[in-house]
């Protein structure tokens, strides 16, 4: 019995020794992983065109005496490009839950998920032994 | 009609076992505890049903050519169904808490213990080398790992420590909080600690499985089989060019597989196989497995505590088990229950989506150390 038990120390020493050693060794991975795509994406940043720069605005004045505000040569005004933006973003939101249903329901660090009745809901769901 | 006739008609009554009737009953348990009470539905309800029908007098489902031995041979005894469910349980799981915070990793290292705690104790019980380490990793808290596992270490006791794996997973919301009240001080649950996000990018979401596979089956080939499947389900998931496949992953192929894996191991429950003291001793350590998994996972919480000031919620340190995401949600719970507005899912999610992980990690490493093949 006492050969065993050494046994199923040592096992228990070399296991979780390496179980440890292997996941520390996976973190290091991941976090050298992070740093190279965060870095890449600095990078793409920085480069020239990488980031959407500012347009030089115009003011034009109509023959009524009003003044509207174009962000660039082809007419559209601040309000338009609102519009088209904001159409954008919920046509790419609205594509992102069409393609994949099963993806979290929001972006990390959104926060929207701690509202008290979400809170409430995932407290009911932590208890599957008690029927609803 | 002769003496003959009357011995075919009445056959079924005269094959009639105690042992028979136990397991009947036993599998009907199985079917009452999950209709009735939710405990794991999805794997209780395929597993009671196949050992009813496998207790039948003279039944020809577990015959040489029965449709459950057909059921087990296809999947079970040349591990394939446990494969298969990894696929559809790695289109389905989000590393992504894990990924914003890798260090979560430790934790789910951690979670791990009572594998080899549990281990030492199958072996002060009496059983072989190879039984202990099969019940022991019934502490990895994973359904397929431990399906796997004592398949190729010790077959014989697959039925009972799959009945006790799954039956002892639906009861995480029930065995963990205990012990984790016990362990902590109130002060140590209301602990508050800070989210700060950090977007993950596609890139790095599609590199982990990469990463994880080569890296772990490089290291522990032994796990290439489990961490493979579970990351190829992940892979799909995170290209996001193959909806229809991680789609039927996660539905129709782990749906499928789970019925045919549930059926497979009920049918392994035959009464004169099942009803021994070793099953009793099994299903005992595999609590006890449970239970050490959490307490090791809250004292390795309290340690990283005692290293962060303070500033460290310990109870995060028992959501480093696979049992994804229950464990994270109870962890919450607690949480929940010192102080309302403390929110610490998102850290537990990290540690449990860790857990899934070191629970193959540690299957992997159980089974080179036993030499398995």
């Amino acid at each position: 019995m006492w050969t065993d038990l050494a046994w199923g120390l040592q096992m228990m020493l070399v296991g979780m020794g390496a179980v440890f050693a292997l996941l520390l060794l996976l973190m290091v991975v991941l976090r050298l992983t992070a740093r190279l795509d965060r870095t890449d994406r600095d990078g793409e940043a920085d480069q020239p065109g990488g980031e959407p720069t500012a347009a030089p605005m115009t003011v034009q004045t109509g023959p009524d005496g009003s003044t509207r505000i174009l962000v660039d040569d082809t007419g559209l005004d601040v309000d338009t490009v609102a519009a088209i933006a904001v159409a954008v973003m919920t046509h790419a939101e609205h594509r992102r839950r069409l393609a994949g249903p099963e993806v979290r329901a929001h972006a990390p660090g959104s926060q929207l998920f701690a509202s008290r009745w979400v809170s409430v809901g995932r407290t009911q769901q932590t208890q599957p032994f008690r029927k609803s | 009609m002769n003496a003959d006739t009357m011995h075919y008609l009445l056959q079924g009554v005269q094959n009639v076992t105690w042992q028979s009737l136990t397991m009947v009953a036993i599998g009907l348990l199985l079917i009452w505890l999950a209709i009735v009470k939710e405990y794991e539905p999805l794997l209780l309800i395929p597993i009671g049903a196949g050992a009813v029908l496998a207790n039948m007098p003279l039944s020809p489902l577990v015959g040489p050519e029965g449709a459950l031995t057909v059921l087990y041979n296809m999947g079970v005894a040349n591990e394939l169904f446990p494969l298969l469910i990894f696929v559809g349980i790695g289109a389905m799981t989000d590393f992504g808490p894990l990924l914003e915070n890798p260090r979560m990793v430790l934790l789910g290292a951690a979670g791990q213990f009572g594998i080899f705690l549990t281990l030492i104790l199958a072996l002060v019980l009496g059983f072989s080398h190879n039984q202990a380490a099969s019940i022991g990793i019934i502490g990895a808290i994973d359904g397929p790992t431990s399906i796997y596992v004592s398949n190729k270490l010790a077959p014989e006791l697959v039925a009972p420590i799959t009945v006790a794996a799954y039956s002892y997973m639906s009861l995480v919301p029930i065995i963990m909080p205990p012990i984790m009240r016990l362990l902590t001080t109130r002060k140590e649950r209301a602990i508050r600690m800070p989210y700060s996000s950090r977007e993950i990018s596609q890139r790095t979401r599609i590199l982990f499985p990469i990463i994880v596979t080569i890296v772990v089956g490089t290291l522990v080939p032994f796990a290439t089989p489990l961490i493979g499947m579970l990351m190829l389900g992940n892979l799909m998931r995170e290209s996001k060019v193959v909806e229809r496949l991680t789609g039927a992953a996660s539905n129709e192929l782990a749906n499928v597989v789970t019925l045919f894996l549930g059926l497979a191991i009920g049918a392994t429950m035959v009464g004169e196989k099942f009803l021994q003291l070793s099953t009793l001793f099994i299903l005992a350590l595999g609590l006890v497995a449970f239970c050490l998994d959490t307490v090791m996972g809250v004292v390795f919480g309290k340690i990283l505590n005692a290293f962060s000031g303070g500033k460290f919620n310990p109870l995060i340190g028992a959501a480093g088990i696979s049992a994804f995401p229950m464990a994270a949600r109870v962890v919450q719970r607690e949480a929940q229950k010192e102080n309302f507005d403390n929110f610490i899912l998102m850290h537990a999610m990290g540690a449990n989506a860790a857990g899934q992980v070191a629970s193959v990690v540690a299957g992997g490493v159980l089974l080179a150390l036993m030499g398995a093949a």
